[in-house]
């Protein structure tokens, strides 16, 4: 869907088409669940918090006036329910110091990881993210699976940009060392 | 030839930021994200129908209902009433004291229970048009229908 495809979209749906935003729902459903599971961890839930984001989304329409891109609009409104969703105030940042792997080692992980079958990998990294912080795996899924840029991280999560780039870095090694970690166990 | 790629890094050669990137990046190729439920959409779509719909309209719509019936019963009844009334009486006193509602004598039935009470023609009327509602309404089983649907309603209904 091109971008004014779906700001088009969007007009109809503030006109209350239905199935116009049928189609918002369709396109944004799976990564608004995943956002959710980052941070509740529970699909019960997850699916939860993207149904009242759809819901609050439909009925708030009116207040998207463009000036984002929908997607970061709606993820903030995805995130803010997930972390009222549990009662915190805020989710569990990621810790101050910094991540002990070498780049030798980080290499390594990297290597072995490559080795594996598709679906085996898929299952190491499902489980190397389930081992980060809800701010972790929210911040590097957003920006390696929704591609999304820093700058619009930064806007859905309400950190700096600086900050978004810091953790960022830091969680990509800490993603490797817990990849390295299970190698090793499973050796 | 194995950790080839990784024997580079333990002479001393460093992995700036981009190559970092590059290798995340590669980790998550092809990795498929979790989806929501198959009848997401639906149940999502049903909420939104029930969001701009909401509960107090429905209930509304069902106590003018009742409204209507009542009155059409009250009204049938004073018809029925008045078809039947007592030609006998010559008084000056009118269509209102004719109306003759002898099919439908309170007074008699208080009397079968030992008890006795006058009952004004407005009162046998206004009693007489509510029983006859829920005679019908139990009946058709909506009476329960309406308790059901008003409790279920709630339940489902969007909670701001």
């Amino acid at each position: 869907m091109e971008k004014a495809d779906e700001l088009k979209i969007i007009e109809q749906v503030k006109k209350g088409d239905l199935l116009a935003f049928r189609l918002l729902v369709d396109k944004y459903k799976t990564l608004a669940f995943h956002i959710g599971m980052q941070i509740v961890r529970n699909a019960e839930d997850a699916e939860e918090i993207a149904q009242d984001a759809f819901l609050k989304t439909y009925q708030s329409i009116d207040k998207f006036k463009g000036e984002s891109k929908f997607s970061t609009w709606f993820y903030r409104i995805v995130f803010n329910l997930a972390v009222s969703k549990t009662r915190k105030k805020r989710i569990e940042t990621s810790d101050i110091d910094e991540v002990e792997i070498s780049d030798y080692e980080i290499a390594e992980a990297y290597e072995e990881f490559t080795t594996l079958e598709e679906e085996e990998r898929s299952q190491q990294l499902k489980h190397a993210i389930e081992k980060l912080k809800e701010e972790e795996s929210l911040i590097i899924t957003l920006f390696y699976l929704n591609e999304n840029s820093v700058e619009e991280i930064s806007e859905i999560t309400e950190l700096s940009v600086s900050n978004v780039k810091v953790k960022l870095h830091r969680t990509r090694k800490k993603l490797f060392q817990i990849l390295s970690e299970q190698k090793m166990i499973e050796k | 030839m194995k950790n080839k790629y990784a024997q580079a890094y333990k002479k001393n050669k460093t992995m700036d930021e981009n190559e970092l990137n590059n290798l995340s990046k590669k980790l998550f190729e092809n990795y498929k994200l979790q989806r929501p439920p198959e009848d997401f959409t639906d149940k999502l779509m049903l909420r939104i129908e029930k969001a701009k719909n909401p509960v107090k309209q429905e209930k509304k719509v069902l106590g003018s209902k009742f409204m209507m019936f009542f009155i059409v019963t009250f009204s049938a009844l004073t018809l029925f009433g008045f078809i039947f009334q007592d030609k006998s009486n010559t008084s000056e006193s009118g269509f209102m004291n004719n109306l003759n509602l002898h099919y439908f004598d309170l007074e008699k039935l208080t009397k079968l229970f030992n008890f006795h009470i006058e009952i004004g023609l407005f009162a046998k009327l206004i009693i007489g048009s509510i029983i006859v509602l829920v005679i019908i309404d139990l009946l058709t089983g909506s009476v329960i229908d309406y308790f059901i649907d008003s409790k279920s309603k709630k339940k489902a209904g969007f909670e701001n």
